[in-house]
This record gives structure tokens, C-alpha cells and sequence, in this order.
């Protein structure tokens, strides 16, 4: 055995702990039951409380004199747990709990040499301890498990007793409890030991279940020099020992020499410190935040770019991300509108797209507004710092693989035929006659059918129409020969009227059909056709992914001449309070990258990229595309997003051969509509935007407006018949609709089933009106009875419904959610927050109305 | 008056007493120096008045009923016409908020701005930011010497924690949130090992052994199909669900923030991730559980139609089990009780801007945000979970809210996300292979600690 001047066991020298854990034991009775525990303050001994000590010892009597040899069992379970030592309880340290608090504190002296990875604690200066609101961490032994436990708490203050009280924090999980004492409390901060645990409150007030913990401060606890010369490690010193208590006998060896070798040593040691490790804490240093707008429809694809952007700048500054690039969804309508106002509208006017930023998202440093180019006037505005094209892709149609026959069809695949002669190919019946093309050639058609986004809101698909109507020579032309077989395809497979992602994610949902039939072919750019067969997601509102069966991947189909979406970058200026001038120059490395480096990230997402004649890795003939395409046919450009002649000449054409709609608008009367939205109760946010949509009605257009609730009788009041637009009675109708009070529960499947019944009752042509219901509602069926609303039939009725508060597009009807009910019917489910169910509504008629196509 | 004449006698002629001039001098210096002290220790000790000017706090959206925090604040310009306030707002999804307010913070921090009004004064973060923000440097810490009295000591102190960070206090706590666990009572009476409370508690144990007994696809036709239902989607609410699963297996931290490093033990980090994922394939969780949106609204519906024997939400969602507008009381049975282990803190914290010019004002308001008053409205009118004991303590809160006590419960049991700079990095990596675990046999990537570390450090 050791003795208190035996000389120091020798072991490898190590670094001074950065916290306690390797100085913690667990004390150990007879049993072998963990009782309290100990802290290693020198090389061979421990500090613990009296009370562990007697606790260990059970009915033995407690140390009496210098001359008693009295052993306890210790562990390090977190150096080596399992192995036990033994420990002599000094008899000359041995200071037993007194009444007034003092006391109860033991001195254990290892007797075998501590396992080498243990190391003593630091010990914090007197004055250290005790400072309010200190953050500390102690380990323990709860409830006896001898593997231990974390207490994290901080120092509230003294009591009575020279003791300090110790209160809980939330991510320990653990109380002090009888087992924690002897521990040594570490502050987190000072990265030292400041107290050792003695007790926790018995008194079960203020708070039964934290009871208060406390601990007694290092300036009462005996420490190494009061009792001999600590027996340090090599290399390792007792921190503020000279200062507590005078210098230690050995401190006059420390010769001049020494010491000044020991100062030249920590000069150099911080010199290269600085210059080798910057951030030697976290690491790396915050990175700049990069807000982007994205449109919805490539909101994937900027997503997968940024990361690789972010990637690149993390490989360039050394495994530090110095980039966060947040790509987030945003319609180009909406940021171009955010852009004139400022990005700071809060007012709740329908013709304002949305609040700023609140609802439509952070003030982007960058945008991409995807294939639709922005309107002149937006890219005039001083905020617009910059903007350049970076990528383009080619209109194609994509044609499910299935459908090909390689002999007939692969010599139109490159060019031989214009897109009327294409369309004409794919959209007219094998029984139909031939189309005789330009070149003199006679094209049998092949009833593949085709489809196509809607123009009201898809740039790609006003670009096509240019191209479809080319050559002309009357509306009704158009109308019999283009717009009437989209519509046929377009009703006959629930196809929605959408952008160019939701008819994909269409296509996608019949392709992975094994039983149905064949899906149409469909009008695309080359590199949403790639995304689609590479199974990437589409858009942000699509939710199937993954790679179509064999024979539904897309082939493309070239016409000779075809438009052209080019995807600009547009770099954003605002304030200096609200945009640094570090988010500006990042801003520029990002375009800087994407005009360099980066164009290899954009042809592996499908585009073509200005500059760069080769086709990227993923423009394969496998991916269903003619990688040599543009290099055989330079001038393949039609038209682009900017042709603004064009483009309004093609949308007049449009929206005088569309078919008329025919819609019934439900609104909810349900007493839930009662609730605040803000700007009124969710019921008047939804009148403003029947306001505004009737606004927006057609001359051939109809509308017919329904409420429902149990407080109407038969479910539902008919308070405008469906009929053209009528200024009387829209007045009428508005002013009734101010006049109502919602009252009642929700009878919606109900109201589904009889507002569809009642548009399809109301006759017509089958390819006469695009027919549709709109149900606007803020709750659950409640009143139906069980009844499940019978969609489909002829002729095909889309259902829209706008799901506000409580209502959700998940509710089921039988085995079908809302949400499916309505996209198997060609319709939408919207999801929409009270305050702006306005804009939500006023968006679904623009599609609808063939006035709002225009606009 | 003695006649001072030459060569008069000596003796009629009075001496003059002279005051040495080092005295004198002393007297001046003691004087000069007592009034400077004096005239310092008013300055120093004086009560400064609020800074005048208007306070801007950057907050997401307020979407509670009535917009509560909009009135607390008009009510404060009431009382403090020269600071008043307004709230500039910020996003509302938890993502795009953290963008849009540390791209602000950042041009801030530049010290840019000229304009006043354009500068930010108060930012109300979501607890996964707090952290962020202080190690940026974007926050003054909280002056605790000038909080009434009591203040500081009124909030639930697991809520409190969630503003400390690297030992300072940062923010004071707006409103908090713990999670729940709800279970259909019809089905699952009594039996349980009663909570502190009085209500069941069910362990992962329990709660698997229930869903493989009474739940799952096949059986009856009214038995729900899933046993669990949770926040299991691709956003945070997977990495809150993961981490209180890594927490039931005993595990009590999962960073070491001292050092930013993560304690990753494999045994106990997986434990309870293997159970679920044994038990996932028998109808545990329901098929798409992974999938986009899996979130609280999708498990409140799936719970509220049946479907569900167990949920874990959060507390705000009792309300809406509690009363349709079809008839009050719920559709199906229902009781709650604390989680099967320690529910993730949610809630947002109030900061002062480092670049703030007028710091009382703004923390004066801040302290007023965070007074009992205003923590009782946002509770019973708002829906937001009160950050302080007394309100958890108010015998007629807790007889209208029955659920008030119960969550006071799960606050004090609740953990903290690790406070680290780079949390949002960090919580990536951590769903990411949740997910991986959850979807396969429990199993968590090889390289999963190294990857936390390296989010952690800012790779």
C-alpha cells in the first residue's frame, strides 16, 4: 500500500481532462451495490462524502482513529468499468457530517495504482464557485445503476451551511438523488470542478418532484496541498494550487530556465494555433445564407444544383460549407409581383398574389423563375441586379415507349415533320385519313392521343400553341383539329388542367398502371421528359417518384422547328439592412459556377446548356432522348419565352377556341366558417374571393353558386342558378352572400354527390363545356350519412376542392382521400390557409374562366 | 483691530495662524474627488430610462385566433408610446423562417443600415435557433440584473434552458410545446403502471405489444390499422420523433455542446429504432409513414378516424380531438398521457439584436411578452403552451384545459434539441438515418457518427 509520501506510480503522460468523466468512481458497498461516488484528485486519491463512505460500509463503524485501516470498493465505469479497486479511507481527512452542515467528507487513497486512463480533475479557485446561474454538469449513479448518469443543471446560489444550491435543466433527464453524492460538479464554462454533491433536499416543497440539490464548494473541500504535496502526474499540475495555498514545496525547482523554456514553448504552441487552426471550436465558420426562388415546377431540380453548388464551395474551403443555399417554391407570378411591391405587402387585397414574405417565403437573393421569362418591366426594376440565361431545354413529344413502333415511327422521331404534322400523327385515329405534309409525304395518324399543360398556366404550353396553330387557317380549325382532341385526351384520362410537373406526375400515375391502358403522349420540354424517366421528383406537389415500367418511359419526338424554354438566373439587389453585401457576392460565385463548373450539374439535370455543345450524361438514347440532336439542327428555335408577340397572338387564338366552362361553386356555410381569418371570418376571406372571380368570368363562361350546410333544407341553397355572367345578379348575389350567417354542420360528401349530378343533369354537348364543381370548406364531412359522392361518369365532371381549417385534402371518402377523389377526376384538392382562401380561389377560376386563361 | 506698527513691542503683535497649504490641498482633492464619486455612483446606479424610438420584432406569421400577439403588442404601445412596437413577419414554415431571419441577421450584422426603421430589435426564434444565432453573434445576451425580480425564476426551468447557451442567457422563452401521447381509451382501458398523475403510462414495450394485439390490418374490420402514429415525414418532425426514440433507450444526450460533438452509442441509440422497425412491418406504423406530408396533421386525422390506437402529437391538437362542429365531445374515445420517454422541447425564445439601439426598450418588452398576463391570453386565447409555472399552476386554467397539468408534466421531462450552432445541418444527417433505421432492421449508417460530426463542425 501507498503512503501519503510514497512515490507517484509512473504512467504514460496524458492531457489535463477536458471534464471529469475520467476521474469519476462509483463507490461500492458490500453487495456490490453502487452507493455514491468519488472523484480522483490527484494520482491515487479521492474525494467523496462522508456519508458514501458509511453508506459503503453498512453497519461497521464509521472511521474513528488514525490507526483504523478501513477499505472500501471503488470502479471507473466510464474508464474501466467492471474493474474493481480498493481504497483506504485516510483517517486523518476523515471529517464526518456535523448538524450545522459542515463536514461529511472523505479522503480515499487508492491502494493499487488507477487504471491508466483515469486522470484527476481540475480544480476551480476559491471565488470561482458559487456565482449564480452557472451552468454545470455532474455524473452519478441514480438508483444505483452503476453505468451512471448525467445530471446537467446550474449553480443557483449559497444557503445556510456554507453549502450551494444546485437546480435541474431540461436535457439531463436525471435528478441529483442520493447517488450523485460524492460527484464532483463541473462547470461547463470554467471547464473545471467546482463543488462535490453532498445532499439533496428530503423537504418535499416547493416542488415535489425536483427536489433541490447541493453541493459543498471547492474552497471547503480539502484539496492536495493540504495534505502533502500532491502526488501529481508527469506533465500535469494541479491548476492554482501555488495560488490557493502558497507555492508547493517543489515549485523552487522550477528554475529560471525552466520557466522560460515552458513560456517559449506555449508562445509557439499559440502561434501555430492561430495560424493552423482558425475555428479550433466549432470547426467552420457560419456559412452565408442564400435565399432562392425557385418555380414550382423545377423546384427538385434547383434543389439537387444547389447542393452540388454547396458541395463544390465545402471541397473549395477545406470540408467548410461556406454557402447555405435555401431553394424554396414560388410561383414566377407571385416573386414578380413581390418584386414591384417591395417584397413588404401585408395588405389582403385579392389582386395582390400574397403577403410579403409571410406567406409567399424569404426575400430571395436569387430567383429562378424556370420557363416563364420574366415581363420586361420586372427585369427593369432597380432590385434586379442582373440576369442571364443558363440553361434551355427543347419542346418535344414524349411518347410512352410502348406506343413506338420503331419502324414506323423512328424516322419522324428527328425532324422530318413540323409540329402540326407531329400533333396531327399522334392525336388523329388510324381510321382518320392521312395528313398530307409540307414535304408532300401522307402521315396515317396512330390514336396515341395527346396532351398538354394548361395554357393559363403553363409557359411551355403557350409556347407550343404557337407552334400548333402555325398555319392555320381559321379558328374553327383550331378549334375541331387542336383544342377539341386535347380536351377529349385530357378529359378521358383525368388529366389536370396544370403546369407541365402535374401533367408528368398524370402520366406517371398511369404509366405505373399495369392494367389500364396506355397513357397519351405528352407535350414536354426534353428535360422534364429525362426527369420523368429517370424517376426524379416533379415539382413540389407531386409525390410519386421513381422510374415508369419499361414501356411508359418517354421517347422523344422532334419536330423540325420547335420553341425553345430558356431558365434564367436572375440576381436580386435589396437594402443593405435586409441582404448583405456577403449574400451579393455569393450570390455571384453562385452564377459565376453555374456558367463555369456548374453547367456539368445542369446536363446532368437534363438541359442544354448555352455554350456547351455536348449532351451531358443523362441526354441518353436510353433516357429517351437524341443526345446529337442540337449539334445536327443548330437553328432548331422556333420561339422562346420572350417572343411577347407571339405568344399574345397565340393566346387570343387559344381563348376563343378553348370550350366555355361550366361551374358550380359550393360554398360552405358551416358554422365553423364563423371563425376569425384575420381580416374578417373565414366565411367573408371566401366571399371576397367569390367577388373576385366572378370578376374574372367569361362572356361564354357559366357559373352557378350553391351554400351548404344542415341549416339549408335539402343540404344545399341554390342562391344563383348556373348561367352566364350577369352584373344584377351577381350584385344580388354578393350582397345576399354578406347578408348570411354560417350556421350548421358540413354535409360535403353530400353536396359533392348533388352538385354533380346537377352540373352533369344541366345537358350539353359531351366536348361542349370543361364541367367542373368547386367545393370551398373549413371542416369534415359531419353530415352525409355515410354517402360517398359518385364523381366520375359521363360526361366527366373535375371536382376542385379548397380545404380550409379543419377540412383536409387527406380526409377519406370510403378508400379514397379527397385529395385522389379529386385528381382521379381530372380536379385538385388545394390546401389553403383562411386568411388568404381569396387568393386560392381566385387562382383555381383563372384556370377555369376562359377570360383568366388570357392573363 | 491691534495697530500693527514697526518697532512696536512684540508682544502686542497677534501671530497670525496659517493652515499649512498641503492641507489645503488635500481638502480640494477630497472634495473634487467626493463629488466626482458621487456624481458617478448616481450615473452608474441611476434607473435608465427606456431608449425612445420604434421597437421592430422579426416573428413568423401569427396564425393563432385573433392574432394574440398582435394585441399584446398594440397594449404595450399603449403603455410605452415612446417605444412602441410592430412586428414584422416573417414565414411561416419553420425553414423558410430560419432563411429569411439569418439573412437578415447577417445583413445586420454588417451594420449596414441607415435607416432605423429597418432595423431589427427583437427576433423571436424557434428553439433550434437560439443556439445559432448567439454563436453568430446575432444576439446581445439577456441583462438579468434588470428583469424584475422574480422573473427569470417563474419559467418552467427545462423552457429557460432552451435559451441558454455556452452558459449566458439569450432569450426568454415566448411559448413552449412538449409532445403527448394520445390512445383510444375504449380500447385500452386500465392495466397500465399509473404516471406521477394519476394517467397510464405505456413504455415502447407496452405500446407495441397493444398495436400487435389490437391493431394491424387483419382481424376485425373496425380494429385501426396501425397501433402508432407520429411525425414521420421528411422534415423535422422526424428528427423530433427520432430523437425521442433514441432518448426512450436510455440514452440522455446526443451532443456533447461543450465540445460539439456528438456521443453516439450505437447499442442505445438503436435500441428502441430496432423495436419500431421489428414491429413496423406488423403494423405498428402505417405503410406511407415515411412519405411526404407525414406530419401532425396527417397523424391528428389519422387518429381522429380510427385509425390509430396510439399518437404521438402535440398538445394544441387536444382541442381539435376534443370538439368538432358536428356535436361537442370526441369522435372516438380518447385519453392522453406522456410519452412512453422525454417529449423534444418545441417553442419559440425572445432575443434583442446585438445590433439593437435601443437594448432596454427592447428587453423591457421582451420581459413584458413573457409576463404571467400576457402568457395567460396566448394561452386560452391563442393555443400557445405558456412558458411559465404560475400558469400551469392556476387551478381555473387547469379545470378548463384539462390537458394544462399534463403537459406542465411533459415540460419538465422534456429535452432540449442540441443547442449547436449548426443545428439544421445537423438534424439533416440525424432523420436522414433515422429513416435508414426505421425503414430497415433498426440499423443506423455505418458512418452515421462521422457524418453528425461533420454537419456539426459545418462540412
Amino acid at each position: 500500500m501507498l503512503g501519503a509520501t510514497g512515490r507517484p506510480p509512473q504512467r504514460p503522460p496524458g492531457p489535463v481532462p477536458g471534464e471529469a468523466t475520467p476521474a469519476v468512481a462509483a463507490v461500492h458497498d458490500r453487495a456490490g451495490n453502487v452507493v455514491g461516488a468519488a472523484f480522483l484528485i490527484d494520482s491515487t486519491r479521492l474525494l467523496t462524502c462522508a456519508h458514501v463512505v458509511q453508506a459503503a460500509l453498512g453497519p461497521e463503524p464509521a472511521v474513528a482513529g488514525p490507526t483504523d485501516a478501513v477499505l472500501v470498493s471503488v470502479t471507473f465505469p466510464l474508464v474501466t468499468p467492471g474493474r474493481h479497486l480498493t481504497a483506504l479511507v485516510l483517517p486523518q481527512h476523515w471529517q464526518p457530517g456535523r448538524p450545522d452542515g459542515s463536514g461529511d467528507i472523505a479522503v480515499l487513497q487508492l491502494v493499487a495504482p488507477a487504471p491508466d486512463a483515469a486522470r484527476p480533475v481540475r480544480l476551480a479557485r476559491p471565488g470561482q464557485a458559487g456565482t449564480r446561474d452557472r451552468i454545470c454538469r455532474v455524473f452519478g449513479f441514480p438508483r444505483a445503476l452503476p453505468e451512471g448518469r448525467w445530471f446537467e443543471g446550474w449553480v443557483v446560489g449559497p444557503i445556510g451551511g456554507g453549502w450551494i444550491q444546485l437546480a435541474n435543466r431540461s436535457d439531463s433527464g436525471y435528478q441529483i438523488e442520493p447517488g450523485f453524492s460524492g460527484a464532483p460538479v463541473w462547470d461547463s464554462r470554467l471547464r473545471c470542478v467546482i463543488g462535490m454533491v453532498v445532499a439533496v433536499d428530503q423537504v418535499v416543497r416547493p416542488q415535489p418532484a425536483r427536489p433541490a440539490a447541493f453541493m459543498i464548494p471547492i474552497r471547503r473541500l480539502p484539496v492536495p496541498d493540504q495534505f502533502g504535496r500532491p502526488r501529481v502526474l508527469p506533465r500535469w499540475r494541479q491548476p492554482f494550487s501555488r495560488w490557493r495555498t502558497g507555492p508547493a514545496p517543489g515549485a523552487a525547482r522550477w528554475s529560471r530556465r525552466v520557466r522560460a523554456r515552458v513560456a517559449a514553448f506555449l508562445v509557439a504552441l499559440l502561434a501555430v494555433g492561430l495560424a493552423a487552426v482558425p475555428e479550433p471550436l466549432d470547426g467552420c465558420a457560419g456559412p452565408v445564407e442564400l435565399r432562392v426562388a425557385a418555380a414550382p415546377d423545377d423546384l427538385v431540380t434547383y434543389q439537387a444544383v444547389a447542393a452540388a453548388y454547396e458541395s463544390w464551395t465545402a471541397a473549395r474551403a477545406g470540408g467548410c460549407r461556406t454557402t447555405n443555399v435555401f431553394v424554396y417554391p414560388a410561383a414566377p407570378r407571385e416573386v414578380a409581383q413581390g418584386l414591384q411591391l417591395g417584397w413588404a405587402a401585408t395588405d389582403g387585397d385579392p389582386g395582390t398574389p400574397g403577403w410579403y414574405p409571410a406567406d409567399v417565403g424569404p426575400r430571395p437573393d436569387v430567383w429562378f423563375p424556370g420557363a416563364e421569362p420574366p415581363a420586361q418591366q420586372v427585369l427593369n426594376l432597380t432590385t434586379v441586379r442582373d440576369y442571364l440565361t443558363v440553361a434551355r431545354s427543347p419542346l418535344v413529344l414524349a411518347v410512352p415507349r410502348a406506343l413506338v413502333d420503331p419502324g414506323r415511327d423512328d424516322a419522324d422521331r428527328q425532324r422530318s415533320l413540323s409540329w402540326p404534322e407531329l400533333f396531327a400523327k399522334a392525336s388523329r385515329g388510324r381510321e382518320e385519313a392521312p395528313t398530307a405534309t409540307a414535304s408532300g409525304r401522307r402521315v396515317t395518324g396512330t390514336g396515341w392521343q395527346v396532351v398538354r399543360p394548361d395554357p393559363a398556366v403553363s409557359p411551355e404550353a403557350r409556347m407550343v400553341d404557337v407552334a400548333l396553330y402555325d398555319g392555320a387557317p381559321d379558328l374553327a380549325w383550331i378549334r375541331q383539329q387542336v383544342e377539341q382532341r386535347l380536351e377529349a385526351a385530357q378529359d378521358g384520362r383525368g388529366f389536370p388542367l396544370g403546369s407541365l410537373a402535374a401533367v408528368l406526375c398524370r402520366q406517371r400515375q398511369l404509366a405505373a398502371d399495369p392494367a389500364g391502358p396506355a397513357p397519351p403522349a405528352v407535350i414536354t420540354t426534353e428535360q422534364a421528359l429525362v426527369q420523368f424517366n429517370l424517376g426524379e421528383r416533379l415539382g413540389d406537389g407531386c409525390v410519386e417518384y421513381g422510374r415508369p415500367p419499361p414501356g411508359g418511359a418517354l421517347v422523344a419526338f422532334y419536330p423540325a422547328l420547335t420553341p425553345g424554354v430558356d431558365h434564367r438566373m436572375v440576381l436580386l439587389g435589396w437594402p443593405d439592412s435586409v441582404q448583405s453585401v456577403v449574400a451579393r457576392s455569393a450570390a455571384d460565385d453562385l452564377r459565376r459556377w453555374l456558367t463555369g463548373p456548374g453547367r456539368d450539374e445542369l446536363l446532368a439535370r437534363g438541359f442544354r446548356v448555352p455554350g456547351r455543345d455536348g449532351a451531358g450524361p443523362a441526354l441518353t438514347e436510353e433516357n429517351g432522348v437524341l443526345p446529337g440532336w442540337l449539334l445536327d439542327n443548330p437553328q432548331w428555335e422556333l420561339v422562346d419565352g420572350s417572343d411577347v408577340l407571339a405568344l399574345n397572338t397565340a393566346d387570343q387564338r387559344y381563348r376563343e377556341a378553348r370550350r366555355p366552362a361550366r361551374v358550380l361553386l359550393a360554398l360552405d356555410t358551416s358554422g365553423s366558417m364563423l371563425a376569425e381569418a384575420g381580416r374578417g371570418t373565414r366565411f367573408d376571406v371566401a366571399v371576397d374571393g367569390v367577388a373576385a372571380s366572378l370578376r374574372q368570368l367569361g362572356g361564354r363562361d357559366e357559373v352557378g353558386v350553391w351554400a351548404f350546410s344542415t341549416d339549408h333544407r335539402g343540404a344545399e341553397g341554390r342562391i344563383r342558378d348556373v348561367g352566364r355572367a350577369d352584373r344584377a345578379r351577381d350584385e344580388a348575389l354578393l350582397a345576399r352572400l354578406r347578408r348570411t350567417v354560417p350556421a350548421g354542420d358540413t354535409p360535403l360528401y353530400r353536396t359533392i354527390d348533388a352538385a354533380t349530378r346537377e352540373v352533369r343533369r344541366l345537358g350539353g354537348g359531351r366536348d361542349e363545356y370543361l364541367r367542373a364543381v368547386v367545393v370551398l370548406t373549413d371542416g369534415r364531412d359531419t353530415a352525409s350519412g355515410g354517402l360517398v359522392p359518385r364523381v366520375e361518369g359521363d360526361p366527366p365532371v373535375r371536382l376542385y376542392v379548397i380545404a380550409v381549417g379543419e377540412a383536409s385534402c387527406d380526409d377519406r371518402v370510403r378508400t379514397r382521400t379527397l385529395r385522389q377523389t379529386a385528381r382521379a377526376s381530372g380536379g385538385q384538392c388545394v390546401q389553403a390557409q383562411a386568411s388568404t382562401v381569396d387568393r386560392a380561389l381566385t387562382g383555381l377560376f383563372r384556370q377555369l374562366w376562359e377570360k383568366g386563361a388570357g392573363q | 483691530m491691534t495697530d500693527r506698527r514697526p518697532g512696536g513691542a512684540p508682544g502686542t503683535v497677534r501671530r497670525r495662524r496659517r493652515v499649512p497649504a498641503s492641507f489645503l490641498f488635500g481638502v480640494a482633492v477630497g472634495t473634487a474627488v467626493g463629488v466626482v464619486a458621487t456624481l458617478g455612483w448616481y450615473v452608474a446606479t441611476r434607473e435608465e430610462s427606456l431608449e425612445r424610438g420604434e421597437l421592430v420584432i422579426l416573428s413568423g406569421k401569427d396564425t393563432s385566433s385573433g392574432g394574440q400577439r398582435e394585441e399584446l403588442v398594440k397594449l404595450w404601445n399603449v403603455l410605452h408610446p415612446q417605444s412602441p412596437a410592430r412586428i414584422r413577419e416573417a414565414p411561416v414554415t419553420t425553414d423558410q423562417q430560419h432563411s429569411d431571419m439569418v439573412g437578415i441577421a447577417q445583413a445586420q450584422a454588417a451594420g449596414a443600415g441607415e435607416d432605423p426603421d429597418d432595423e431589427v430589435d427583437v427576433y423571436n426564434l424557434d428553439v433550434t435557433f437560439t443556439a445559432e444565432f448567439a454563436a453568430a453573434g446575432y444576439l446581445r445576451p439577456i441583462d438579468e440584473a434588470r428583469l424584475a425580480p422574480g422573473h427569470l425564476g417563474a419559467f418552467v426551468p427545462e423552457v429557460l434552458d432552451s435559451c441558454r447557451y455556452r452558459g449566458s442567457l439569450w432569450a426568454l422563452p415566448f411559448n413552449t410545446d412538449a409532445g403527448l401521447l394520445f390512445y383510444r381509451s375504449d380500447l385500452l382501458g386500465g392495466g397500465q403502471a399509473a404516471g406521477p398523475g394519476g394517467a397510464p403510462r405505456f413504455d415502447w414495450d407496452a405500446i407495441i405489444d397493444r398495436s400487435a394485439a389490437l391493431a394491424g390490418a387483419s382481424g376485425a374490420a373496425q380494429r385501426p390499422v396501425a397501433g402508432y402514429v407520429g411525425q414521420f415525414g421528411p422534415y423535422e418532425g422526424l428528427t423530433v420523433n427520432g430523437m425521442e426514440l433514441v432518448w426512450a433507450g436510455g440514452v440522455d444526450r446526443l451532443v456533447d455542446e461543450t465540445e460539439n460533438r456528438v456521443i453516439f452509442q450505437r447499442d442505445r441509440w438503436e435500441r428502441r429504432l430496432r423495436d419500431v422497425a421489428a414491429a413496423r412491418r406488423t403494423g405498428l406504423l402505417v405503410g406511407d409513414a415515411f412519405t411526404v406530408p407525414g406530419d401532425e396533421g396527417r397523424s391528428l386525422r389519422d387518429f381522429q378516424e380510427g385509425r390509430a390506437l396510439f399518437m404521438r402529437n402535440w398538445p394544441v391538437n387536444y382541442r381539435a380531438l376534443a370538439a368538432t362542429d358536428a356535436a361537442p365531445g370526441p369522435r372516438v374515445p380518447f385519453e392522453v398521457t406522456r410519452l412512453p420517454g422525454p417529449s423534444a422541447l418545441g417553442g419559440q425564445n425572445l432575443a434583442i439584436a446585438e445590433q439593437s439601439r435601443q437594448p432596454r426598450a427592447a428587453q423591457a418588452l421582451i420581459e413584458f411578452l413573457t409576463r404571467q398576463e400576457a402568457q395567460r391570453t396566448l394561452f386560452t386565447e391563442g393555443g400557445f403552451a405558456p412558458t411559465r409555472t404560475d400558469v400551469y399552476a392556476d387551478a381555473a386554467l387547469r379545470q378548463r384545459f384539462p390537458y394544462l397539468a399534463l403537459l406542465g408534466e411533459a415540460l419538465r421531462e422534456a429535452r432540449v434539441r442540441p443547442r449547436v450552432p449548426r443545428y439544421f445541418q445537423f438534424s439533416r444527417v440525424f432523420r436522414e438515418g433515422v429513416q435508414t433505421a426505421l425503414e430497415g432492421d433498426g440499423t443506423l449508417p455505418e458512418d452515421f457518427e462521422a457524418r453528425l460530426n461533420r454537419a456539426l463542425r459545418g462540412g
